[in-house]
Protein backbone atom coordinates (compact mmCIF):
# COMPACT_ATOMS: atom_id res chain seq x y z
CA UNK A 1 0.00 0.00 0.00
CA UNK A 2 1.13 3.44 -0.72
CA UNK A 3 2.72 5.21 1.76
CA UNK A 4 0.07 8.45 1.35
CA UNK A 5 -2.75 6.03 1.55
CA UNK A 6 -1.89 4.53 4.40
CA UNK A 7 -1.21 8.37 5.58
CA UNK A 8 -4.85 8.85 4.40
CA UNK A 9 -6.32 6.01 6.22
CA UNK A 10 -4.89 7.35 9.62
CA UNK A 11 -5.95 10.12 9.01
CA UNK A 12 -9.30 8.79 8.51
CA UNK A 13 -9.59 7.55 11.72
CA UNK A 14 -9.36 10.32 14.15
CA UNK A 15 -8.60 14.36 14.59
CA UNK A 16 -5.88 14.81 17.46
CA UNK A 17 -6.07 17.48 19.21
CA UNK A 18 -5.20 19.19 22.13
CA UNK A 19 -7.76 22.20 21.43
CA UNK A 20 -10.41 20.95 23.16
CA UNK A 21 -13.84 18.44 23.16
CA UNK A 22 -17.58 18.72 24.17
CA UNK A 23 -18.30 16.20 26.33
CA UNK A 24 -21.72 15.63 25.57
CA UNK A 25 -24.21 16.91 28.54
CA UNK A 26 -21.10 17.14 30.56
CA UNK A 27 -18.67 19.51 30.56
CA UNK A 28 -16.89 21.60 28.05
CA UNK A 29 -12.60 21.26 28.00
CA UNK A 30 -10.53 24.47 26.26
CA UNK A 31 -6.59 23.71 26.17
CA UNK A 32 -6.96 22.06 29.04
CA UNK A 33 -9.29 23.64 31.19
CA UNK A 34 -12.75 23.66 32.13
CA UNK A 35 -14.70 26.04 30.17
CA UNK A 36 -17.53 26.65 32.79
CA UNK A 37 -15.40 26.42 35.93
CA UNK A 38 -11.96 28.23 35.20
CA UNK A 39 -13.93 30.63 33.02
CA UNK A 40 -16.86 31.54 34.98
CA UNK A 41 -16.13 34.82 35.69
CA UNK A 42 -13.95 35.51 32.83
CA UNK A 43 -14.99 38.06 30.04
CA UNK A 44 -14.68 37.16 26.39
CA UNK A 45 -11.36 38.93 25.64
CA UNK A 46 -9.50 36.83 28.03
CA UNK A 47 -11.21 33.57 26.47
CA UNK A 48 -10.32 34.81 23.26
CA UNK A 49 -6.89 35.50 23.25
CA UNK A 50 -6.22 32.00 26.03
CA UNK A 51 -8.72 30.02 23.13
CA UNK A 52 -5.68 31.27 20.27
CA UNK A 53 -2.75 31.12 22.14
CA UNK A 54 -3.17 28.36 25.01
CA UNK A 55 -1.32 30.97 27.49
CA UNK A 56 -2.78 33.46 30.05
CA UNK A 57 -2.40 36.66 30.15
CA UNK A 58 -2.08 39.30 32.57
CA UNK A 59 -5.32 41.52 33.37
CA UNK A 60 -3.18 45.21 32.03
CA UNK A 61 -2.65 42.72 29.22
CA UNK A 62 -6.33 41.66 28.72
CA UNK A 63 -7.45 45.72 29.09
CA UNK A 64 -5.10 46.72 26.89
CA UNK A 65 -5.78 43.46 24.04
CA UNK A 66 -9.83 44.88 24.63
CA UNK A 67 -8.77 48.38 24.08
CA UNK A 68 -7.05 47.93 20.90
CA UNK A 69 -10.71 46.67 19.59
CA UNK A 70 -12.62 49.38 21.30
CA UNK A 71 -10.50 52.19 19.33
CA UNK A 72 -10.71 50.00 15.57
CA UNK A 73 -14.65 49.80 15.68
CA UNK A 74 -15.74 52.45 13.50
CA UNK A 75 -19.39 52.67 12.38
CA UNK A 76 -18.63 54.23 9.20
CA UNK A 77 -20.27 52.76 5.80
CA UNK A 78 -17.98 53.86 3.85
CA UNK A 79 -15.43 52.10 4.79
CA UNK A 80 -14.80 49.05 2.59
CA UNK A 81 -15.44 46.47 5.10
CA UNK A 82 -18.53 48.16 6.55
CA UNK A 83 -19.89 48.75 3.35
CA UNK A 84 -20.37 45.38 2.39
CA UNK A 85 -22.30 45.10 5.98
CA UNK A 86 -24.39 48.30 5.05
CA UNK A 87 -25.14 46.90 1.20
CA UNK A 88 -26.07 42.99 2.90
CA UNK A 89 -28.03 44.87 4.64
CA UNK A 90 -29.78 47.52 2.24
CA UNK A 91 -30.12 44.29 0.02
CA UNK A 92 -32.28 42.89 2.90
CA UNK A 93 -30.01 40.32 3.36
CA UNK A 94 -29.38 38.76 6.72
CA UNK A 95 -26.95 39.42 9.33
CA UNK A 96 -24.03 36.74 9.66
CA UNK A 97 -23.50 36.98 5.98
CA UNK A 98 -23.28 40.53 6.25
CA UNK A 99 -20.59 39.94 9.21
CA UNK A 100 -18.88 37.36 7.59
CA UNK A 101 -18.50 38.53 4.10
CA UNK A 102 -17.02 42.06 6.32
CA UNK A 103 -15.11 39.98 8.54
CA UNK A 104 -14.23 38.28 4.93
CA UNK A 105 -13.32 41.79 3.38
CA UNK A 106 -11.16 42.98 6.41
CA UNK A 107 -8.04 40.96 5.64
CA UNK A 108 -7.18 43.76 3.60
CA UNK A 109 -4.11 45.06 1.36
CA UNK A 110 -4.45 49.00 2.71
CA UNK A 111 -5.62 48.32 5.89
CA UNK A 112 -6.53 45.36 8.89
CA UNK A 113 -5.39 42.02 8.13
CA UNK A 114 -2.67 42.39 5.60
CA UNK A 115 -1.30 45.17 6.82
CA UNK A 116 -0.92 43.47 11.00
CA UNK A 117 0.55 40.75 9.35
CA UNK A 118 3.16 42.82 7.17
CA UNK A 119 4.19 45.00 10.40
CA UNK A 120 4.87 41.98 12.41
CA UNK A 121 6.45 40.10 10.04
CA UNK A 122 8.89 43.16 9.45
CA UNK A 123 9.26 43.75 13.36
CA UNK A 124 10.39 40.12 13.86
CA UNK A 125 13.20 40.72 11.43
CA UNK A 126 14.14 43.88 12.60
CA UNK A 127 14.32 42.27 16.52
CA UNK A 128 16.56 39.35 14.59
CA UNK A 129 18.67 42.17 12.72
CA UNK A 130 19.67 44.07 16.18
CA UNK A 131 19.90 40.30 17.38
CA UNK A 132 22.65 39.84 14.81
CA UNK A 133 24.27 43.35 15.86
CA UNK A 134 23.21 44.63 12.08
CA UNK A 135 22.43 48.57 12.17
CA UNK A 136 18.42 48.88 11.71
CA UNK A 137 18.97 51.20 9.31
CA UNK A 138 20.50 48.36 6.60
CA UNK A 139 16.58 46.56 6.89
CA UNK A 140 15.05 49.93 6.68
CA UNK A 141 16.56 51.35 3.61
CA UNK A 142 16.27 47.43 1.80
CA UNK A 143 13.12 47.03 3.08
CA UNK A 144 12.19 50.96 1.01
CA UNK A 145 14.42 49.46 -1.80
CA UNK A 146 12.53 46.16 -2.43
CA UNK A 147 9.03 46.96 -1.62
CA UNK A 148 9.01 50.71 -1.44
CA UNK A 149 7.03 50.24 1.58
CA UNK A 150 8.44 49.18 5.50
CA UNK A 151 5.58 47.36 7.48
CA UNK A 152 3.71 49.42 10.11
CA UNK A 153 4.49 52.39 8.56
CA UNK A 154 1.64 54.59 6.10
CA UNK A 155 -1.84 54.68 5.62
CA UNK A 156 -4.51 55.05 2.92
CA UNK A 157 -6.59 58.09 2.75
CA UNK A 158 -4.48 60.44 5.26
CA UNK A 159 -1.38 60.75 7.35
CA UNK A 160 -2.02 60.76 10.58
CA UNK A 161 -3.84 57.78 12.28
CA UNK A 162 -6.12 59.40 14.96
CA UNK A 163 -6.19 55.87 16.95
CA UNK A 164 -2.22 56.31 17.96
CA UNK A 165 -2.42 59.05 20.23
CA UNK A 166 -4.87 57.20 22.68
CA UNK A 167 -3.62 53.57 22.11
CA UNK A 168 -0.18 54.94 23.43
CA UNK A 169 -1.46 56.33 26.10
CA UNK A 170 -3.64 53.41 27.39
CA UNK A 171 -0.39 51.52 27.23
CA UNK A 172 1.28 53.61 29.25
CA UNK A 173 -1.53 53.69 31.88
CA UNK A 174 -1.18 50.20 31.55
CA UNK A 175 2.48 50.22 31.90
CA UNK A 176 2.85 48.31 28.87
CA UNK A 177 4.66 50.46 26.88
CA UNK A 178 8.43 49.16 27.45
CA UNK A 179 8.64 46.12 25.32
CA UNK A 180 11.44 45.72 22.82
CA UNK A 181 9.30 45.52 19.66
CA UNK A 182 7.88 48.99 20.33
CA UNK A 183 10.81 50.61 20.83
CA UNK A 184 11.95 48.90 17.47
CA UNK A 185 8.77 50.89 15.93
CA UNK A 186 10.05 54.37 17.79
CA UNK A 187 13.43 53.43 16.07
CA UNK A 188 12.35 52.78 12.67
CA UNK A 189 10.32 56.11 12.67
CA UNK A 190 13.52 58.60 13.90
CA UNK A 191 15.50 56.43 11.67
CA UNK A 192 12.50 57.52 8.41
CA UNK A 193 12.37 61.07 10.18
CA UNK A 194 16.55 61.55 10.11
CA UNK A 195 16.00 60.85 6.19
CA UNK A 196 13.11 63.04 5.69
CA UNK A 197 10.91 59.86 4.38
CA UNK A 198 7.23 61.48 5.19
CA UNK A 199 5.51 58.27 5.98
CA UNK A 200 4.33 57.92 9.86
CA UNK A 201 3.80 54.87 11.60
CA UNK A 202 0.08 53.11 11.83
CA UNK A 203 -1.96 51.81 13.96
CA UNK A 204 -0.99 48.18 12.66
CA UNK A 205 1.96 48.72 13.86
CA UNK A 206 1.86 50.09 17.46
CA UNK A 207 -0.76 47.04 17.37
CA UNK A 208 1.78 44.86 15.53
CA UNK A 209 4.16 45.62 18.76
CA UNK A 210 2.35 45.86 21.79
CA UNK A 211 0.97 42.48 20.80
CA UNK A 212 4.85 41.16 20.28
CA UNK A 213 5.57 42.49 23.27
CA UNK A 214 3.14 40.17 24.78
CA UNK A 215 4.49 37.39 23.01
CA UNK A 216 1.93 36.75 20.54
CA UNK A 217 3.31 35.27 17.41
CA UNK A 218 2.27 36.63 13.92
CA UNK A 219 -0.34 33.79 13.37
CA UNK A 220 -1.66 34.21 16.95
CA UNK A 221 -1.82 37.73 16.38
CA UNK A 222 -3.79 37.40 13.14
CA UNK A 223 -5.86 35.34 14.59
CA UNK A 224 -7.01 37.85 17.82
CA UNK A 225 -7.51 40.39 15.10
CA UNK A 226 -10.22 38.80 12.81
CA UNK A 227 -12.77 39.95 14.61
CA UNK A 228 -11.73 43.61 15.55
CA UNK A 229 -13.89 45.45 13.34
CA UNK A 230 -17.08 43.93 14.13
CA UNK A 231 -18.48 46.51 16.63
CA UNK A 232 -18.58 48.76 13.88
CA UNK A 233 -19.89 46.56 11.52
CA UNK A 234 -22.71 45.40 13.27
CA UNK A 235 -24.39 48.56 13.94
CA UNK A 236 -23.65 49.70 10.07
CA UNK A 237 -25.99 46.43 9.30
CA UNK A 238 -28.64 47.29 11.82
CA UNK A 239 -28.34 50.84 10.71
CA UNK A 240 -28.79 49.79 6.99
CA UNK A 241 -31.65 47.50 7.52
CA UNK A 242 -33.92 49.23 10.38
CA UNK A 243 -33.06 53.08 9.77
CA UNK A 244 -33.13 53.46 6.08
CA UNK A 245 -35.72 52.10 3.31
CA UNK A 246 -34.25 49.02 1.51
CA UNK A 247 -31.91 49.86 -1.53
CA UNK A 248 -31.31 53.45 0.23
CA UNK A 249 -27.57 52.97 0.75
CA UNK A 250 -25.60 55.46 -2.01
CA UNK A 251 -27.33 53.93 -5.61
CA UNK A 252 -25.74 54.72 -8.60
CA UNK A 253 -27.44 55.51 -11.64
CA UNK A 254 -26.77 54.43 -15.16
CA UNK A 255 -24.93 57.57 -15.91
CA UNK A 256 -22.36 56.59 -13.11
CA UNK A 257 -20.47 54.46 -14.69
CA UNK A 258 -18.16 55.88 -16.97
CA UNK A 259 -17.77 53.18 -20.16
CA UNK A 260 -14.14 53.13 -21.05
CA UNK A 261 -13.88 50.13 -23.38
CA UNK A 262 -14.88 49.05 -27.42
CA UNK A 263 -17.45 51.03 -29.23
CA UNK A 264 -20.62 49.03 -29.75
CA UNK A 265 -20.46 46.51 -32.25
CA UNK A 266 -22.35 43.50 -33.32
CA UNK A 267 -21.96 39.63 -32.86
CA UNK A 268 -21.16 38.17 -35.83
CA UNK A 269 -22.14 35.02 -36.26
CA UNK B 1 -21.17 7.97 20.17
CA UNK B 2 -22.38 6.12 16.33
CA UNK B 3 -25.01 7.35 14.32
CA UNK B 4 -26.47 6.24 11.71
CA UNK B 5 -23.91 6.87 9.14
CA UNK B 6 -21.80 5.10 10.40
CA UNK B 7 -20.99 1.56 8.96
CA UNK B 8 -19.78 -1.22 11.01
CA UNK B 9 -16.30 -0.63 10.35
CA UNK B 10 -16.58 2.88 12.07
CA UNK B 11 -16.22 5.15 8.75
CA UNK B 12 -18.94 8.07 8.22
CA UNK B 13 -21.06 7.40 4.61
CA UNK B 14 -22.51 10.38 2.80
CA UNK B 15 -25.69 9.58 0.76
CA UNK B 16 -25.47 11.11 -2.63
CA UNK B 17 -28.28 10.81 -5.30
CA UNK B 18 -25.80 12.99 -7.74
CA UNK B 19 -22.26 11.26 -7.38
CA UNK B 20 -20.73 8.36 -7.24
CA UNK B 21 -17.28 7.25 -8.02
CA UNK B 22 -14.78 4.13 -8.72
CA UNK B 23 -11.76 4.52 -6.29
CA UNK B 24 -8.05 3.93 -8.46
CA UNK B 25 -6.84 0.34 -7.61
CA UNK B 26 -4.14 1.31 -5.96
CA UNK B 27 -5.65 4.47 -3.61
CA UNK B 28 -8.64 4.10 -2.15
CA UNK B 29 -9.12 8.21 -1.52
CA UNK B 30 -8.56 9.04 -5.58
CA UNK B 31 -11.24 8.17 -8.06
CA UNK B 32 -10.63 6.75 -10.88
CA UNK B 33 -13.74 7.34 -12.41
CA UNK B 34 -16.86 9.91 -10.93
CA UNK B 35 -20.49 9.24 -12.12
CA UNK B 36 -22.99 11.95 -11.87
CA UNK B 37 -26.57 11.10 -12.41
CA UNK B 38 -24.77 7.80 -13.73
CA UNK B 39 -22.99 9.17 -16.49
CA UNK B 40 -19.04 8.76 -16.39
CA UNK B 41 -18.21 12.41 -16.46
CA UNK B 42 -14.41 12.32 -17.27
CA UNK B 43 -14.39 8.58 -19.96
CA UNK B 44 -18.31 9.95 -21.21
CA UNK B 45 -19.57 13.65 -20.82
CA UNK B 46 -16.39 16.15 -21.01
CA UNK B 47 -16.55 16.51 -24.96
CA UNK B 48 -20.27 15.73 -25.29
CA UNK B 49 -22.29 18.15 -23.14
CA UNK B 50 -21.95 21.59 -22.36
CA UNK B 51 -21.89 23.46 -18.74
CA UNK B 52 -25.09 24.39 -19.39
CA UNK B 53 -26.57 21.05 -19.83
CA UNK B 54 -24.45 19.59 -17.40
CA UNK B 55 -25.38 22.19 -14.83
CA UNK B 56 -29.15 20.50 -15.38
CA UNK B 57 -27.87 17.44 -14.66
CA UNK B 58 -25.63 18.18 -11.32
CA UNK B 59 -29.59 19.75 -10.54
CA UNK B 60 -32.23 17.43 -11.60
CA UNK B 61 -30.19 13.91 -12.13
CA UNK B 62 -31.34 13.91 -15.80
CA UNK B 63 -30.77 15.16 -19.30
CA UNK B 64 -32.54 18.29 -20.06
CA UNK B 65 -34.25 18.79 -23.03
CA UNK B 66 -33.11 20.63 -26.12
CA UNK B 67 -35.71 23.63 -24.81
CA UNK B 68 -34.73 23.09 -21.44
CA UNK B 69 -30.88 23.72 -21.88
CA UNK B 70 -31.47 26.34 -24.42
CA UNK B 71 -33.83 28.53 -21.47
CA UNK B 72 -31.19 28.13 -18.87
CA UNK B 73 -28.35 29.33 -21.34
CA UNK B 74 -30.70 32.28 -22.07
CA UNK B 75 -30.85 32.96 -18.39
CA UNK B 76 -27.87 32.48 -17.44
CA UNK B 77 -26.34 35.05 -19.89
CA UNK B 78 -28.75 37.31 -18.46
CA UNK B 79 -28.06 36.99 -15.41
CA UNK B 80 -24.37 36.05 -15.82
CA UNK B 81 -23.33 40.39 -15.08
CA UNK B 82 -25.76 42.62 -13.24
CA UNK B 83 -23.44 45.27 -13.80
CA UNK B 84 -21.44 47.23 -11.17
CA UNK B 85 -24.12 49.38 -10.16
CA UNK B 86 -25.98 46.12 -8.64
CA UNK B 87 -25.44 45.68 -4.90
CA UNK B 88 -23.73 42.39 -4.70
CA UNK B 89 -21.24 43.37 -7.49
CA UNK B 90 -20.58 46.82 -5.56
CA UNK B 91 -19.78 44.53 -2.68
CA UNK B 92 -17.13 42.50 -4.78
CA UNK B 93 -15.39 45.42 -6.07
CA UNK B 94 -15.49 46.95 -2.46
CA UNK B 95 -13.49 44.49 -1.54
CA UNK B 96 -11.32 44.16 -3.85
CA UNK B 97 -10.62 47.98 -4.10
CA UNK B 98 -8.77 47.80 -1.01
CA UNK B 99 -6.94 44.76 -2.18
CA UNK B 100 -8.95 42.38 -0.01
CA UNK B 101 -8.76 38.36 -1.20
CA UNK B 102 -10.53 36.96 -4.27
CA UNK B 103 -13.04 34.59 -1.77
CA UNK B 104 -14.07 37.90 -0.06
CA UNK B 105 -15.02 39.52 -3.33
CA UNK B 106 -17.17 36.82 -3.82
CA UNK B 107 -18.47 35.87 -0.69
CA UNK B 108 -19.90 39.63 -0.23
CA UNK B 109 -21.08 39.00 -3.71
CA UNK B 110 -22.54 36.36 -2.27
CA UNK B 111 -23.90 37.61 0.90
CA UNK B 112 -25.69 40.80 -1.15
CA UNK B 113 -26.80 38.81 -3.45
CA UNK B 114 -28.31 36.63 -1.34
CA UNK B 115 -30.81 39.14 -0.19
CA UNK B 116 -34.66 39.93 -0.75
CA UNK B 117 -34.28 42.94 -2.38
CA UNK B 118 -33.27 41.84 -5.77
CA UNK B 119 -31.35 38.78 -4.61
CA UNK B 120 -31.65 35.22 -4.17
CA UNK B 121 -33.94 35.13 -1.53
CA UNK B 122 -36.60 37.28 -3.75
CA UNK B 123 -36.77 34.83 -6.06
CA UNK B 124 -36.89 31.54 -3.73
CA UNK B 125 -40.14 34.01 -2.69
CA UNK B 126 -40.93 34.52 -5.95
CA UNK B 127 -40.65 31.06 -6.90
CA UNK B 128 -43.03 30.21 -4.01
CA UNK B 129 -45.35 32.01 -5.19
CA UNK B 130 -45.69 30.51 -8.09
CA UNK B 131 -45.55 27.14 -6.76
CA UNK B 132 -48.82 28.22 -4.99
CA UNK B 133 -50.56 30.20 -7.39
CA UNK B 134 -49.75 28.90 -10.84
CA UNK B 135 -51.44 30.67 -14.03
CA UNK B 136 -54.68 31.69 -11.66
CA UNK B 137 -54.57 35.33 -11.62
CA UNK B 138 -57.32 35.79 -7.92
CA UNK B 139 -54.53 33.49 -6.55
CA UNK B 140 -51.73 36.18 -7.26
CA UNK B 141 -53.93 39.03 -6.50
CA UNK B 142 -54.40 37.53 -2.95
CA UNK B 143 -50.75 36.66 -2.53
CA UNK B 144 -49.74 39.82 -4.03
CA UNK B 145 -51.50 41.83 -1.78
CA UNK B 146 -50.95 40.13 1.34
CA UNK B 147 -46.95 39.54 0.86
CA UNK B 148 -46.18 41.69 3.78
CA UNK B 149 -48.44 39.40 6.38
CA UNK B 150 -46.51 36.66 5.30
CA UNK B 151 -44.89 34.15 8.73
CA UNK B 152 -40.97 35.63 8.53
CA UNK B 153 -38.86 32.40 8.07
CA UNK B 154 -36.45 32.44 10.85
CA UNK B 155 -33.46 34.75 10.37
CA UNK B 156 -34.79 37.11 7.30
CA UNK B 157 -36.06 40.67 7.48
CA UNK B 158 -39.83 41.31 7.04
CA UNK B 159 -40.82 41.56 3.35
CA UNK B 160 -40.62 45.41 2.18
CA UNK B 161 -42.22 45.08 -1.32
CA UNK B 162 -43.82 42.33 -3.17
CA UNK B 163 -41.01 39.68 -4.31
CA UNK B 164 -40.30 39.56 -8.19
CA UNK B 165 -41.25 43.12 -8.41
CA UNK B 166 -39.17 46.55 -8.17
CA UNK B 167 -40.09 48.24 -5.65
CA UNK B 168 -37.93 51.53 -7.22
CA UNK B 169 -39.11 51.05 -10.84
CA UNK B 170 -41.27 53.41 -12.87
CA UNK B 171 -42.34 51.12 -15.57
CA UNK B 172 -40.63 47.13 -16.70
CA UNK B 173 -37.75 47.78 -17.69
CA UNK B 174 -36.27 47.59 -21.56
CA UNK B 175 -34.39 44.74 -20.77
CA UNK B 176 -36.64 42.52 -18.38
CA UNK B 177 -39.05 42.59 -21.33
CA UNK B 178 -36.46 41.65 -23.83
CA UNK B 179 -35.55 38.59 -21.53
CA UNK B 180 -38.81 37.72 -20.82
CA UNK B 181 -39.65 37.37 -25.00
CA UNK B 182 -36.62 35.73 -25.44
CA UNK B 183 -37.97 33.26 -23.31
CA UNK B 184 -40.63 33.00 -24.99
CA UNK B 185 -39.76 32.66 -28.06
CA UNK B 186 -37.99 29.21 -26.67
CA UNK B 187 -40.88 27.73 -24.31
CA UNK B 188 -43.53 28.93 -26.12
CA UNK B 189 -46.89 30.52 -25.71
CA UNK B 190 -48.56 27.98 -23.21
CA UNK B 191 -45.54 28.36 -20.94
CA UNK B 192 -46.23 30.17 -17.45
CA UNK B 193 -43.25 33.34 -19.00
CA UNK B 194 -46.19 33.63 -21.61
CA UNK B 195 -48.62 33.85 -19.42
CA UNK B 196 -46.36 36.55 -17.32
CA UNK B 197 -45.98 38.40 -20.13
CA UNK B 198 -49.79 38.34 -21.45
CA UNK B 199 -50.61 39.18 -17.40
CA UNK B 200 -47.34 41.69 -16.42
CA UNK B 201 -49.49 44.98 -16.53
CA UNK B 202 -52.07 43.37 -14.48
CA UNK B 203 -49.87 42.19 -11.88
CA UNK B 204 -48.12 45.35 -11.83
CA UNK B 205 -51.01 47.45 -11.10
CA UNK B 206 -52.39 44.65 -8.25
CA UNK B 207 -48.81 45.58 -6.32
CA UNK B 208 -48.16 49.47 -8.00
CA UNK B 209 -45.17 48.01 -8.67
CA UNK B 210 -43.05 47.07 -12.25
CA UNK B 211 -41.97 43.35 -12.90
CA UNK B 212 -38.24 42.69 -12.05
CA UNK B 213 -35.32 40.67 -12.93
CA UNK B 214 -35.63 38.99 -9.90
CA UNK B 215 -39.78 37.96 -11.14
CA UNK B 216 -38.92 36.81 -14.63
CA UNK B 217 -36.35 34.58 -13.17
CA UNK B 218 -38.46 33.38 -11.10
CA UNK B 219 -40.94 32.44 -13.73
CA UNK B 220 -37.94 30.90 -15.74
CA UNK B 221 -36.79 28.71 -13.05
CA UNK B 222 -40.33 27.38 -12.37
CA UNK B 223 -41.24 26.94 -15.70
CA UNK B 224 -37.49 25.06 -15.82
CA UNK B 225 -39.29 22.73 -12.87
CA UNK B 226 -36.90 24.23 -10.26
CA UNK B 227 -37.91 24.26 -6.26
CA UNK B 228 -38.02 27.53 -5.42
CA UNK B 229 -34.77 26.25 -2.94
CA UNK B 230 -32.95 25.40 -6.22
CA UNK B 231 -34.29 28.57 -7.97
CA UNK B 232 -32.59 30.48 -4.96
CA UNK B 233 -28.91 28.58 -5.01
CA UNK B 234 -29.21 28.98 -9.16
CA UNK B 235 -29.73 32.50 -8.93
CA UNK B 236 -26.60 32.80 -6.66
CA UNK B 237 -24.33 31.00 -8.56
CA UNK B 238 -25.22 32.34 -12.19
CA UNK B 239 -24.61 35.92 -10.81
CA UNK B 240 -21.13 35.40 -9.71
CA UNK B 241 -19.16 36.08 -13.00
CA UNK B 242 -19.94 39.38 -13.22
CA UNK B 243 -18.82 40.31 -9.40
CA UNK B 244 -15.91 38.39 -10.37
CA UNK B 245 -14.71 39.76 -13.86
CA UNK B 246 -15.69 43.53 -11.91
CA UNK B 247 -13.66 42.76 -8.78
CA UNK B 248 -10.59 41.98 -10.62
CA UNK B 249 -10.74 45.78 -12.28
CA UNK B 250 -11.14 47.17 -9.65
CA UNK B 251 -8.26 45.90 -7.84
CA UNK B 252 -6.21 48.08 -5.57
CA UNK B 253 -8.11 50.98 -7.13
CA UNK B 254 -9.20 52.60 -4.01
CA UNK B 255 -7.91 55.79 -4.96
CA UNK B 256 -10.26 55.83 -7.67
CA UNK B 257 -12.94 54.04 -6.81
CA UNK B 258 -15.84 56.14 -5.23
CA UNK B 259 -15.90 56.85 -1.22
CA UNK B 260 -18.53 59.04 -0.74
CA UNK B 261 -16.29 61.19 1.16
CA UNK B 262 -18.65 63.63 2.37
CA UNK B 263 -21.69 61.75 2.18
CA UNK B 264 -22.23 60.99 6.18
CA UNK B 265 -24.23 63.04 7.97
CA UNK B 266 -23.85 62.25 11.30
CA UNK B 267 -26.96 63.64 13.32
CA UNK B 268 -26.35 65.77 16.49
CA UNK B 269 -22.68 65.88 15.55
CA UNK B 270 -20.57 67.88 13.12
CA UNK B 271 -20.27 66.56 9.65
CA UNK B 272 -17.37 64.08 9.29
CA UNK B 273 -14.93 64.76 6.77
CA UNK B 274 -12.35 62.33 5.93
CA UNK B 275 -10.98 63.64 3.14
CA UNK B 276 -9.86 62.84 -0.07
CA UNK B 277 -7.43 59.89 -1.11
CA UNK B 278 -3.82 61.28 -0.57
Amino acid sequence: MHKHVKQLEEFEKRWRTSVGKFYTGERVVIRGKDLHIDFQDADWMKLLVFSITGREFTDNQISLLSSIWVYSSYPDPRIWNNRVASLTASARSICSLAIAAATAVSDAHIYGGQTELRAMTFLIKAKYQLDKGRPLEDLVFAELKTKRNIGGFGRPMVKQDERIPHIFKRAKDLQLDNGIYLQILKDVQGILKNRKYRIAMNYGGVVSALCADMGMSPLEHHAYLILVFSAGMLPCYLDALSGHSEGAFFPLRCNSIAYTGPSIRQWVV
Amino acid sequence: MSSKNQQNDNREILESRIWAEEPEPDNPFVAAKCYCAGYDVYGDLLDKVGWTEYLYLLFKQERPALVQTRMLEILSLALANPGPRDNSVRAAMSASAGGSTAASSLMSALAVGAGQNGGAREVYLANKYWQECGTELPKWQSCLQHFDKEEVEGIWPKLEHPPGFDPYGVTCATPIRQLLSRLITVCGDESPLAWLEKNRCELEQITGYPLALTGVAAAAFFTLGFTPQESEMLFLLLRLPGAAAHALEQFLQWKKYPFFADKIELIGEDIVDYGGAD
